[in-house]
Order: structure tokens, then C-alpha cells, then sequence
């Protein structure tokens, strides 16, 4: 399969200050990539030197196998949508939305015709001769994808897009984001810091911290794989349980301050010293009165959320924080002590030094 | 309109009032008081209770009056010509100096001196600049070897002085309103015009300065309203010679009340002088009004 977008050693310095360090990424052409971390982990910087918006210090950027390092923005065939939209405040919708296609000397009626097809793909027909500060947030955000659609560009890029919405709003674009995707084929960089919207929309997450790619994999793998500490910490909603525990054997974790002996579903193959840190979903922690109940946790607060209940407590003999899933209403729990059974399957086993994690 | 927002209406008012008496006796009055003197008679010096109703007299007199007219398209030329002088200039230096130049700062701060001197030093200055015989203006053309020139005793190149100096004091100001207004320009909107391709150039036309029209329009009825109100420059640098040849109407009432002492007619031309104001901002507003409703343009 020909590669959409390519990143060789993708380097990027402020003065003494590394941003991104030698990213290498491929996305296959068509592909969904989301690159997500916390601030300030490089992810939009990514995106602007991909743009074009940010020289490269070192490496490479390939777009169709054409080598676009040095190119201007215009020149990449990319289009790009900015979490604040970036409307031309002057122009009307219309005018927005061909402003480039003017700048190519496009033929009138082949603009016109586009303009036309984007607007009936994202419903913003009624809307071309209104100006942006007539348009919701939502039909903004729609203009703005509009605007990048008229180019027919080989790549998107999404800078955060939907951060500007409201909850429901964002729920509902994130939706249509996937199936004008669907529709388009076109290779997507989206950078984000909401992991629902990664989850979500990606064929492949990319998970980055201080400028260096930690993990890139489908959703499901980071999620049920996490390569290392900061990925199972990162990506999860509630956050992953992180015991520290020390391996007695093969297959034995001893959790540190419980006396609680877990039992791991293999053994560990690669080599560790005892110091482990033990990972568990919220998820695998369930709710427990039976012999099978190996932590106990004291709840502090219960936050019932319709088909679940999240529970947040320390664990009992070692005041560690410990989260809990249990579907139902479960709000009576607060203040409660209660026995939690670890189901192994959602077990992460992680080294206390090199933080990777040792089962997958 | 139903009675509750009748009611709001009315207490919005309410809040309002102390503003807007305070705006009529700081702003009205003076403009009332101006017209009325100019429908009586009256020296200066001596008690208003002497002053002599004259009905339209003076009106009638100062607008008959070849000078009045003289000096108002006086007015006009020196208005238009230092103002569009002062707006490309302007312009084109905030743009030029809005990248990240090395000094940029030092640059600017320099470069607003200008405004913060006071017009009668402003006038002695360039009096002093352009004197025929010890001018810097001269010596230096001298180098170049161009004869030395009369500046401020011919009747156009004093003309081209009072603009000059104009300028110079000026061109600042819209320096100074543009790159602010620029610097509100949202940068992502011009990384969206990057990614669309816009070059300098459609960057500039298309995007930039439409995007700060409203400063621009605002920019351009302070200076045509200066400009139209120019007085002390001119003043000390020509006192409206040679002949009438840089007499601009406010010079020309200052003359007229207080070396005439005819203040009736000094009022009448300074209604005269009002009224073309106002008309000018009222169009330079309708152009690109920054005080309209954010909907108005939709």
C-alpha cells in the first residue's frame, strides 16, 4: 500500500529546546491518524510542520511519496481545519470556502460547483451568504471543514478541532467527522487531547510525551496493550489502578502494603527485576464478597452515572488511590468498606524501572 | 414592544442619563455657545451684555466673503494630500516593520516620537528646518548639489512644507493604530490564508487590511478630523503666506477674531468649518462603521 504521508526523523528545536524528537511515522493513504498526549507533548507542532506552518530542524516529510520539507503550505496539497476556525471574518461563507480555489485562478463555475458539493456533503447550503459572525459555533466549525474540502487535498489535518464545542455538539460532529471520512478516503492527521475523539475516530492512535512517540496502534491495542506506564496511564477513562508490587514468582505479584497475592493469567517471560508496578482498569476491579475478593477499598465517592457507578476510594492497610467500575446504581457505597476481585485478564504488569510493560 | 421591555427600556435610560448629560455639557455647550456668537455682535473684552443681536449678518458676510472659501479649499487640499500621505505611509510601515525584524522594538518607540511633540515646536522646528539661507533642508539638497530653495517664500513649496511637516508629525499615529490593529489579527486566520495560498501581496489586499478596516476607517476620521483643525504648525511655520497660499480655514478664523477682532464672523465660518467636518465623518463612517452593530453587516 502506497504511504499517504510519511515522517522521517521528523525533528523539531527552539533554541536548546527539543519539541519533537526524530518522529518517524507512515499513515497508509486514506488513513485515520490521531495523534493525542498532553500539552505541550509536541502533537500540534507535528501537525504545523506537516502544514507547513513550522519549519523542520531535521528529518523528513513525504506527502504521496513527494518530498515536501521545504515546500510552502500551498504547495503540499494539504488543507487544514483550526480549532478556532480561522474564518475569514470579512468574506462570506462562499467566499471562505473558495478563497483558495480564487488564488489557483480555478475556472468561476468549477468553484462554484465545488463550493456547491461541499456545502450539500456538510448541510451548510442555506448558510453561503451569511458572514462567520452570523453562524453558530457548530455551523463555524462546519465552514471550516467546507473550506478544506473545496481543495480536494490529499491529506487532512484537524487541529483540535472540536475543543471549541459544546459537549453535545461535540458528540454529534465527531460522528459526522467519521463519515465524511468514510465518504472522503482521504488521509487524516487529527490531533486531539480528548482520548474519546482518538478512540473514536482513529484507524491508529498515535500516543506521544515530550516530543517522542510512546505507542502507535488501533485503538484496541493501545487500550488492551499499552506499550508502556505513560500509554496505560494515558489512554482510559476512568485512569488505569496503579499498584506498586513486588514479582515473587513466575506468576505471582505480591501488591505492596496488602498482602495481597495476585495471580498473573501467564508468566512473566521477559526478564525483571522484582520491583513491578501492576496495572488494573477500573474496569477489572469488581465489586466483591466472595473469597475471590483480594483488595478491600474503603469508597469515598460513588458517582453514579446511569448504567454505572464509579467508584473512588484507597485501598484498605495502604491508603493507595484505587477506581472502581461496577454497572448499576451503586451511589448507597460511599463510605463504605467493600471487597474488590481483580479479574487477571484485565491484568498490566509494568517494570518499576524501565516502566514497559512485561506481559505485552 | 410589551410593557416589561418598555419598562427596561426605560431604566436602561435611567443609567445612561448621567453619561450622556455629562457628554452634552462637555460637548454641546461650547458647540451651541460658538453658533450663538455668531448671531450677535460683540468685541471681546468687553461685557456680553453689550453684545448687539445682528440676525444673519455674519453668516451672510463670511460666506459671501472670497477668502472664506479660499482658505476652505486650502483646507481641502491640505487635508486631502497630508492625510492619504500619512495613511499609505503608515500603512506601508507597519506592515514593513511587522515581521520579526531585528531592533523592531527601539524602531517603533523611535518612531512615534514625533507625536508626543507639541505642535508650536513641531512649527518652529521645521521653520528652522526649511529656512532658506541656515535650513538643514537646503544644506543638504546643497550636497546633492540643488540650488538653494525659498521654502517657506513660495507659494507652493510652502505648501509642500505645511504637508511635509504634517506628515512627519503624523504618519505616526496611523503607524501606531495599524500595527495595534494588527496585532489583533488572529494568527491562525493568516496560517488558514498560508495554507489557502495567499502571497504577500492578496495577504496584505485580501486578508489583512480588510480584516482591520474598521481601524482604518476610525484612523483616517481622527486624521481627516485633525487635519481639517490644523492651526499652530502652520501658524508659526507660514501664518498662512506667502500671500494666502497656506491659509487654511481655522487659520483663517483665528485671524479673523482676533487680528479683525470680528468674532460674529469668526463663529459663522467655524459652523462652516464644523459642518464639512461632520460631513466628512459621517461619510468616512458609512464607508466602514467600528461603532455598528456586529449583525449590521450580514
Amino acid at each position: 500500500m502506497t504511504a499517504g504521508l510519511e515522517l522521517i526523523g521528523v525533528t523539531k528545536r527552539f533554541g536548546a529546546n527539543t519539541i519533537v524528537d526524530g518522529v518517524d511515522l507512515a499513515a497508509v493513504a486514506g488513513e485515520f491518524l490521531v495523534l493525542v498526549g498532553a500539552s505541550g507533548c509536541g502533537k500540534s507542532t507535528i501537525l504545523r510542520m506537516i502544514a507547513g506552518l513550522e519549519t523542520v530542524t531535521a528529518g523528513r516529510i513525504l506527502i504521496k511519496g513527494r518530498d515536501v520539507t521545504g515546500a510552502r503550505p500551498d504547495e503540499r496539497d494539504i488543507a487544514m481545519v483550526f480549532q478556532n476556525y480561522a474564518l475569514y471574518p470579512h468574506m462570506s461563507v462562499a467566499e471562505n470556502m473558495s478563497f483558495a480555489l480564487s488564488l489557483t485562478r480555478t475556472p468561476k463555475d468549477e468553484i462554484t460547483r465545488r463550493v456547491a458539493a461541499a456545502a450539500r456533503i456538510l448541510g451548510i447550503e442555506a448558510l453561503l451568504s451569511r458572514k462567520p459572525k452570523a453562524l453558530s459555533g457548530g455551523q463555524r466549525q462546519r465552514v471550516a471543514m467546507g473550506r478544506a474540502i473545496v481543495r480536494e487535498p490529499s491529506v487532512f489535518l484537524f487541529d483540535e478541532p472540536l475543543s471549541n464545542l459544546d459537549a453535545k455538539l461535540r458528540a454529534q460532529m465527531r460522528v459526522e467527522l467519521a463519515l465524511l471520512h468514510k465518504r472522503l478516503g482521504k488521509t487524516t492527521v487529527y490531533v486531539t487531547h480528548d482520548q474519546v475523539e482518538a478512540m473514536t475516530l482513529a484507524d491508529r492512535i498515535v500516543i506521544l510525551e515530550r516530543g517522542v512517540i510512546q505507542q502507535i496502534g488501533t485503538p484496541g491495542e493501545v487500550f488492551n496493550r499499552p506499550r508502556n506506564l505513560f500509554v496505560a496511564g494515558f489512554i482510559g477513562s476512568p485512569v488505569m489502578n496503579m499498584f506498586k508490587g513486588t514479582l515473587t514468582g513466575a506468576d505471582c505479584v505480591e501488591l505492596a502494603g496488602t498482602r495481597a497475592v495476585v495471580r498473573l493469567p501467564h508468566p512473566v517471560t521477559k526478564r525483571s527485576a522484582p520491583a513491578v508496578v501492576v496495572g488494573v482498569r477500573p474496569q477489572g476491579l469488581a465489586l466483591s464478597d466472595t473469597a475471590d475478593a483480594i483488595l478491600r477499598m474503603h469508597v469515598k465517592v460513588a458517582e453514579y452515572l446511569g448504567t454505572e457507578t464509579v467508584l473512588n476510594g484507597t485501598l484498605s492497610g495502604s491508603d493507595e488511590p484505587v477506581t472502581s467500575v461496577a454497572v448499576g446504581d451503586h451511589g448507597d457505597l460511599a463510605g463504605r468498606e467493600v471487597g474488590l476481585s481483580i479479574d487477571p485478564h484485565h491484568l498490566h504488569l509494568f517494570d518499576a524501572e524501565s516502566q514497559l510493560n512485561l506481559i505485552h | 414592544m410589551s410593557a416589561v421591555a418598555n419598562k427596561n427600556a426605560r431604566v436602561a435610560w435611567l443609567f445612561v442619563l448621567p453619561a450622556i448629560v455629562i457628554m452634552a455639557a462637555a460637548c454641546l455647550y461650547p458647540v451651541i455657545s460658538a453658533v450663538r456668537l455668531g448671531f450677535y455682535e460683540w468685541s471681546m473684552g468687553t461685557p456680553w451684555s453689550q453684545a448687539r443681536w445682528a440676525g444673519l449678518t455674519s453668516f451672510q458676510i463670511a460666506y459671501t466673503e472670497p477668502a472664506v472659501w479660499s482658505s476652505l479649499w486650502t483646507t481641502l487640499k491640505f487635508a486631502s494630500v497630508s492625510v492619504t500621505a500619512e495613511m499609505a505611509l503608515g500603512i506601508g510601515l507597519a506592515l514593513a516593520l511587522e515581521g520579526n525584524i531585528r531592533g523592531q522594538a527601539a524602531f517603533r518607540t523611535l518612531f512615534i516620537l514625533p507625536m508626543m511633540v507639541a505642535p508650536i515646536a513641531v512649527g518652529l522646528t521645521w521653520r528652522y528646518l526649511f529656512d532658506a539661507q541656515f535650513g538643514l533642508i537646503n544644506a543638504v539638497l546643497g550636497v546633492f548639489g540643488v540650488a538653494a530653495k525659498g521654502w517657506l517664500a513660495d507659494e507652493s513649496l510652502a505648501f509642500a512644507a505645511i504637508i511635509i511637516a504634517d506628515i512627519w508629525q503624523w504618519t505616526p499615529f496611523v503607524f501606531i493604530m495599524v500595527v495595534a490593529g494588527l496585532a489583533n489579527v488572529d494568527g491562525s486566520i493568516l496560517e488558514a490564508a498560508r495554507i489557502d495560498g495567499a502571497r504577500w501581496w492578496t495577504m496584505t489586499m485580501r486578508v489583512k487590511l480588510p480584516m482591520i478596516a474598521h481601524v482604518l476607517a476610525i484612523t483616517l476620521v481622527m486624521r481627516l478630523i485633525d487635519a481639517f483643525r490644523v492651526l499652530e504648525v502652520i501658524y508659526v511655520l507660514t501664518f498662512g503666506g506667502p500671500g494666502a497660499s497656506t491659509e487654511v480655514l481655522s487659520l483663517h478664523i483665528y485671524k479673523t477674531a482676533f487680528i479683525g477682532q470680528k468674532l460674529g464672523a469668526a463663529s459663522a465660518i467655524s459652523v462652516l468649518l464644523l459642518a464639512v467636518v461632520m460631513v466628512l465623518t459621517w461619510l468616512a463612517l458609512r464607508m466602514s462603521n467600528p461603532l455598528a452593530d456586529s449583525e449590521g453587516d450580514r
